[in-house]
C-alpha cells in the first residue's frame, strides 16, 4: 500500500517535494525530474534552497519555518513571486509557479510538503485576457463619448450650440408643467431678426454665420438660469421666460431684447447694424400647450413685420 | 461583550499580530504595507443573524470577496478576511503593481481573474496565520490551519455561508491596510466556538491582572 502511495505521488501532474527539518529532500516526484532536469539520485539528500536559490528568499523561508514550528500552511502565489524552481532549458519567458508549503508529521518527525504547479500558460492566457478587457474598455469608452456628442448634437444647434426645434418643445413642456402646477405665468418670445437675408446676401454666407452666433452670445447674456433660449431654424430664434409675474414683465424682457441687439455687431472692419421683431404669447392666458404658444408668438411676430419692425407685439395685440 | 479594559487588551494585542504580518507582506511584495485594527468587536453569533446588531460598515448590499480558513485543535473556528470586491482589486493592483483603474461608484463590479484571487489567498493566508497563530501562542496550544479558500460572494446569500454553524461567538477585527498611500478597509471576522472564546477572555483578564498587580 505504501508503494502504491508512493507509486500515485510520481504520476501526479505537478510538483511533489518531501523536506526534512534540516529542508532536505526527501522526496522528489518524477514530473520534477523531467520539469528540472534533475533526477532523484541527484536531488535526495541536498538542501533545496541550495539546489534552487528562489526557495531561499526570506517568504520561502519564512513558510518552511512556519510549517516546521508552527504548523502552518501557505500559500505563495505566481503572480507575487514569479517562479521558485526554475525548469530545465527553459525558453518560456515570465515563468509562473504556485508553491503550497505544508506540515507533515511522520514517526515523531517533522517534515514539510511541497506542491508546485506551472501556471505559466495560464498566465499568459490570463495576460491576454486583460489586454482585451483593456481594449473593450476602450471602446467601450469611445462609444459613451461619441454617443454622448451623438445626443447633444441631435438636440443642439450646430451653429450656434443652442436648444433646436426638439428640445425646446421639450423645454416648454416642462415649463407649462411646472407652471401649471405652482399656477405661474410663462412667456414664449419669438425673435425674427430683421433684414437677414440682405447681411447674407451682401456679405455672404460666412459672415450671415458668424452674425448669427454674436446674436445668440448677446441674447444668451440677458438669461436667467431658468429661461431658454433656441434657435429654430435660420433667422429664427424662441425664448422661455417661465415664473414671470405680470405681462409687463414680458415687456420689459423684450425691450430689453432689442436695446442688447440695436448696438452695432464688429467683424473683419464692418460695423452691421441689426434690428429684430419680436412676437410674445403668454401662458396661460393665450393657450396652455406649447403648439398653441408658439404659433401665437409667431403670429404676433409677423404683425411686428407687418407693422414696421423692430418693435414687440402681444399675442392679444394682433386679434 | 467585551469590558472596555479587555476591549483595550485585545485591540493592542491583533495590533502587534497585523503588525507583524504587515512586515512580511511588504518583504514579500516590497511596497511598504501598514496593517491596523482600530476597532474590535466581539458579538454573539445569534444576535449578529438576527440583525439585533449592526453588522459592519462592509456588508452594505454588493458584492464582497471573501477568504476563510478553517483552524483547529484547542482553539478551534474559522476566521475569515472580507473586502468589499472594489476594495479587494485595489489591493490586490497595488501589490502587483497594476493600474488602478477604478472609479469610485462602478455599479459594475470589478472583473476578477483567477490570478487576483492566488494573490488575495496569499495576502490572507499570511494575515490569518499572523493572528491566529498568535493567538494560539498566547494561549500556549497547538493550532492546526488550513490554506484559505477565497470567493465572491453576493452579501445577500453570504450570511449564512459566512457565519457557520460551529462558531457561536464572531470576534471582529476592523482592518485599515495602506498600500502605496492607497488606503482599503477590510473585516477580520473570526467565528470561535465557546471554549475558544472563554479560554481566550481568561487569557486576557489574567494579563489584566498581572499589570494590576
Amino acid at each position: 500500500m505504501f508503494k502504491l502511495a508512493y507509486l500515485a505521488l510520481d504520476k501526479v501532474n505537478q510538483g511533489i517535494i518531501i523536506l526534512d527539518k534540516d529542508l532536505k529532500i526527501v522526496f522528489w516526484n518524477a514530473w520534477l525530474e523531467q520539469y528540472t532536469g534533475k533526477s532523484q539520485e541527484e536531488t535526495i539528500g541536498q538542501k533545496l534552497p541550495k539546489l534552487f536559490p528562489d526557495l531561499s528568499r526570506k517568504p520561502c523561508l519564512d513558510a518552511f519555518q512556519g510549517a516546521l514550528f508552527h504548523r502552518q500552511s501557505r500559500f505563495l502565489s505566481g503572480a507575487l513571486h514569479h517562479c521558485f524552481i526554475a525548469p530545465v532549458g527553459e525558453i518560456r519567458k515570465d515563468v509562473r509557479q504556485n508553491l503550497l508549503v505544508e506540515p507533515l508529521d511522520y514517526d515523531d518527525e517533522k517534515y514539510i510538503l511541497l506542491q508546485i504547479s506551472d501556471l505559466t500558460g495560464h498566465y499568459s492566457r490570463v495576460k491576454q485576457l486583460k489586454h482585451m478587457l483593456k481594449e473593450i474598455d476602450s471602446e467601450y469608452e469611445q462609444v459613451r463619448a461619441a454617443a454622448k456628442i451623438n445626443r447633444f448634437k441631435a438636440f443642439h444647434d450646430a451653429l450656434t450650440g443652442l436648444p433646436n426645434r426638439y428640445l425646446f418643445y421639450d423645454r416648454l413642456d416642462n415649463a407649462i408643467s411646472m407652471a401649471q402646477r405652482n399656477k405661474e405665468m410663462l412667456a414664449v418670445v419669438f425673435l425674427d431678426l430683421d433684414g437677414f437675408k440682405e447681411v447674407n446676401d451682401s456679405y455672404g454666407h460666412e459672415a450671415g454665420d458668424l452674425l448669427l452666433q454674436a446674436v445668440a452670445d448677446r441674447l444668451r447674456e440677458l438669461l436667467r438660469e431658468s429661461d431658454t433660449l433656441a434657435r429654430l431654424g435660420g433667422d429664427e430664434f424662441l425664448l422661455i421666460f417661465p415664473q414671470i409675474k405680470s405681462e409687463a414683465d414680458a415687456a420689459t424682457i423684450a425691450k430689453k431684447i432689442l436695446t442688447a441687439l440695436a448696438h452695432p455687431f464688429m467683424f473683419w472692419g464692418w460695423e452691421l447694424y441689426l434690428t429684430a421683431s419680436i412676437g410674445i404669447s403668454l401662458y396661460p392666458k393665450d393657450a396652455n400647450d406649447s403648439r398653441n404658444l408658439i404659433n401665437k408668438a409667431d403670429l404676433a411676430m409677423y404683425q411686428v413685420k407687418n407693422s414696421g419692425k423692430n418693435d414687440y407685439h402681444f399675442y392679444h395685440s394682433v386679434t | 461583550m467585551l469590558n472596555p479594559l479587555q476591549k483595550d487588551v485585545l485591540t493592542e494585542l491583533v495590533n502587534v499580530y497585523v503588525g507583524h504580518a504587515a512586515s512580511l507582506l511588504s518583504e514579500m511584495v516590497g511596497l511598504r504595507i501598514l496593517l491596523s485594527v482600530p476597532r474590535v468587536e466581539l458579538i454573539p453569533e445569534a444576535e449578529m443573524e438576527q440583525g439585533n446588531l449592526p453588522l459592519p460598515e462592509i456588508f452594505s448590499p454588493g458584492h464582497i470577496v471573501s477568504s476563510y480558513l478553517s483552524f483547529g485543535q484547542d482553539f478551534r473556528g474559522k476566521a475569515f478576511l472580507v473586502f468589499p470586491v472594489q476594495k479587494a482589486k485595489l489591493l490586490v493592483n497595488a501589490c502587483i503593481g497594476e493600474e488602478l483603474l477604478l472609479e469610485e461608484g462602478d455599479a459594475v463590479p470589478p472583473r476578477f481573474l483567477d490570478t487576483d484571487f492566488d494573490v488575495l489567498k496569499e495576502i490572507s493566508n499570511l494575515i490569518l496565520n499572523a493572528v491566529i497563530g498568535e493567538f494560539g501562542n498566547l494561549l500556549e496550544t497547538r493550532v492546526v490551519f488550513t490554506v484559505p479558500e477565497v470567493e465572491l460572494i453576493d452579501v445577500t446569500e453570504s450570511d449564512q455561508r459566512l457565519f457557520l454553524k460551529d462558531g457561536v461567538y464572531i470576534l471582529i477585527l476592523h482592518t485599515n491596510f495602506t498600500v502605496a498611500e492607497i488606503e482599503v478597509q477590510g473585516v477580520i471576522m473570526i467565528a470561535l466556538n465557546l471554549n475558544s472564546v472563554s479560554s481566550l477572555l481568561k487569557k486576557i483578564d489574567f494579563l489584566l491582572e498581572e499589570q494590576d498587580v
